[in-house]
């Protein structure tokens, strides 16, 4: 999904999409856009990155699955910080998301 | 937490806050902890408007339901991003603000932690664009992000119902609902709603597989016999980049399993349960109480009543109130969670056959629908058509009509009964109710027949659009001009557009698309 799309601008039910601060964080070194406050993966959502990681052993992309923070599968490294999920840690200023997504 | 806030509630959703507001009221202290960023559980996620009667906030949508309860909660300490990470015989482990970790030494303790979602396994489950239903609505509804655009759910309960109709309202297309069993799992009324949306329910199908390379691109489902078999021939694959697993949710236990607290399993609510009494204090523990999912799977009403109910206990125990209000409270609460569990949401299962067979009710079930007037009635002008045919504990739609034409009673489980004498077809029911399930019909026009369907999807048609009128099925059966389109703020959301389509079908059309999908329609 590219970034523009994969916004929900307006809804039925929720109304337009309140203007809000935005910030720049950094995916493998590439800036992305993200909404101040909301979960990185959102942010890389948005941008068309939807799968976050490879597992070790066989190399598999993972992405979103549970979206609470309970499953793990949207780990990162986040500011140096390893093993952090993504689905629930809120998109700052300046952040720095490492992931393993283009080891072969 | 200071030496004043003898109560510590874990969990600020529903149950959590409701305990929380009550416990307050009768003059405890209350910490609440919470490891989200904002308080609310998923009562945020909820865009739709709630069943029940008035005071379990019927005809109020989730997300709304969460305002007021966080403006009563105003006064409460709420902690969050504060995960708690254990629970030891005199204390309780907590990392604050995500931070630091710390421990408390409550008095009491109230756990609400709610429930996580059952997972199904087949190959290619782990395929980035296969993912929980709840995740999608969170992401969707709460971060408003379109996780993909074609989706395909697996499951046909309440939760893959509502969610089919939610990416509907946020652009994303759904191929179809897949069921095991050989009916709807979830309520006739969601079913309803989804089917004349044109979303296929496909009961005893199954997903086989799932195949893509760096994300889902081709779902592939078998049709299943009684024994859950898979049945030659009937294999299919469908377009969809994303799929949702609607399988049931389970209560999240790991922080009461550290306690020596018994559990019991009860199938229908999640499986292993933790033991408790009516006051929802623990078979085992008198300083530990529960409430909402993690007491058993049921609805944010329920999870409200039990909080409630927790929280008046714990307040008690401390001494707050006396034992006559404390026996005065308990009992009202108790009954309104017994007048919630009446009927639908843990009673018989409806006799609606064609409706939970198909999402479509069946001309007999129509015949006997006390909400729909008689074909010969119809002459005497524009009418009310309630086509609720389950028991669910409602009753906004007699609340609303000014007319007093629709009757539910005292026992709100009662399916409303049309009055078409005093019926004028005013239309202000069409809104109101919850399971939009009223339209209003007129057949008396020369050349037309008119219908008012309730409209929540953008964009909204306009005065003079023309379209197509769908039916029950989701099939487009006729042409239909919009005559009128009423989207003020007394409808919470709810438009009302009056279609004027061909004469006799007035009784059919139930739904509206600009798609040019008509074209070789008579």
């Amino acid at each position: 999904m590219s970034g523009c799309k994969a916004r929900v601008f307006n809804h039925p039910i929720l109304g337009p999409l309140p203007p809000g601060e935005t910030c720049t964080i950094t995916v493998d070194g590439e800036p992305i856009t993200a909404r101040k406050g909301e979960p990185v993966l959102a942010a890389m959502l948005a941008a068309g990155l939807f799968f976050v990681r490879k597992t070790d052993k066989l190399n598999e992309p993972r992405g979103l699955f549970c979206g609470i923070g309970l499953c793990t599968d949207c780990a990162v490294t986040i500011n140096g910080r390893p093993n952090t999920r993504s689905c629930v840690t809120p998109a700052g200023e300046g952040m720095v998301i490492e992931t393993n997504r283009s080891n072969v | 937490m200071n030496t004043k806030e003898k109560i510590l509630v874990v969990g600020a959703g529903p149950a959590g806050l409701a305990a929380a507001v009550e416990a307050v009221a009768h003059g405890a202290g209350v910490m609440l902890v919470d490891e989200n960023t904002a308080p609310g559980g998923q009562l945020l996620k909820q865009t739709h408007k709630f069943f029940g009667s008035e005071q379990h906030h019927a005809g109020v949508r989730g997300i709304d339901i969460a305002k007021k309860f966080l403006a009563r909660a105003g006064k409460i300490n709420i902690l969050l991003n504060t995960p708690v990470v254990g629970i030891y015989k005199d204390r309780v482990a907590m990392v604050e603000d995500n931070k630091a970790m710390r421990t408390a030494s409550p008095e009491r303790l109230i756990l609400a932690t709610g429930a996580a979602e059952n997972t199904l396994n087949f190959p290619g489950w782990t395929l980035p664009g296969v993912m929980t239903a709840g995740a999608a609505q969170t992401f969707v509804n709460l971060h408003r992000i379109r996780i993909g655009n074609r989706a395909v759910i697996i499951g046909s309960g309440n939760v893959g119902l509502i969610v089919a109709y939610q990416l509907r309202q946020a652009g994303i297309d759904v191929a179809a609902i897949i069921e095991a069993m050989p009916q709807i799992g979830g309520w006739g009324v969601h079913a309803a709603k989804v089917r004349r949306i044109g979303i296929p329910i496909l009961t005893r199908h199954t997903i086989k597989e799932v195949r893509g390379q760096e994300r889902v691109a081709e779902v592939v489902i078998t049709g299943i016999d009684g024994r859950f078999q898979p049945v030659a021939g009937t294999e299919r694959s469908l377009k969809a980049d994303t799929v949702l697993l609607a399988v049931g949710m389970s209560p999240r236990l790991q922080l009461l399993s550290m306690l020596r607290t018994g559990f019991k399993w009860v199938a229908d609510k999640g499986g292993w349960l933790p033991r408790f009494k009516p006051g929802m204090a623990t078979e085992s523990r008198h300083d530990l109480f529960v409430a909402g999912d993690l007491a058993g799977i049921e609805e944010a009403s329920t999870a409200i009543e039990e909080g409630k109910i927790a929280g008046l206990s714990a307040a008690y125990s401390l001494g707050c109130i006396d034992r006559g209000v404390y026996e005065e409270r308990l009992a009202v609460y108790r009954s309104a969670l017994k007048q919630l569990r009446s009927g639908l949401i843990q009673g018989p299962i409806t006799k609606a056959v064609g409706l939970k067979r198909t999402g479509v009710p069946s001309r007999k079930e129509m015949e006997g629908c006390p909400g729909i007037p008689a074909p010969a009635l119809l002459n005497k002008g524009p009418l009310a058509i309630v086509e609720c045919y389950e028991e669910i504990p409602c009753n906004p739609c007699e609340v609303r009509c000014p007319h007093k034409a629709i009757t539910v009673g005292r026992n709100i489980i009662a399916r409303p009964v049309l009055d078409a004498e005093k019926c004028v077809g005013c239309r202000l029911c069409i809104p109101s109710c919850p399971g939009q399930a009223i339209f209003v019909v007129d057949t008396t026009k020369e050349d037309h027949d008119l219908v008012s369907i309730p409209y929540e999807f953008y964009p909204l048609p306009r005065q003079g659009d023309k379209g197509a009128g769908i039916d029950r099925n989701g099939a487009v059966v006729c042409q239909a001009e919009v005559v009128q389109v009423q989207a003020g703020p007394k409808n919470d959301r709810t438009a009302v557009v009056t279609l004027s389509v061909p004469r006799g079908r007035g009784m059919v059309v139930r739904f509206y698309t600009r798609r040019e999908a008509f074209a070789d329609v008579q």
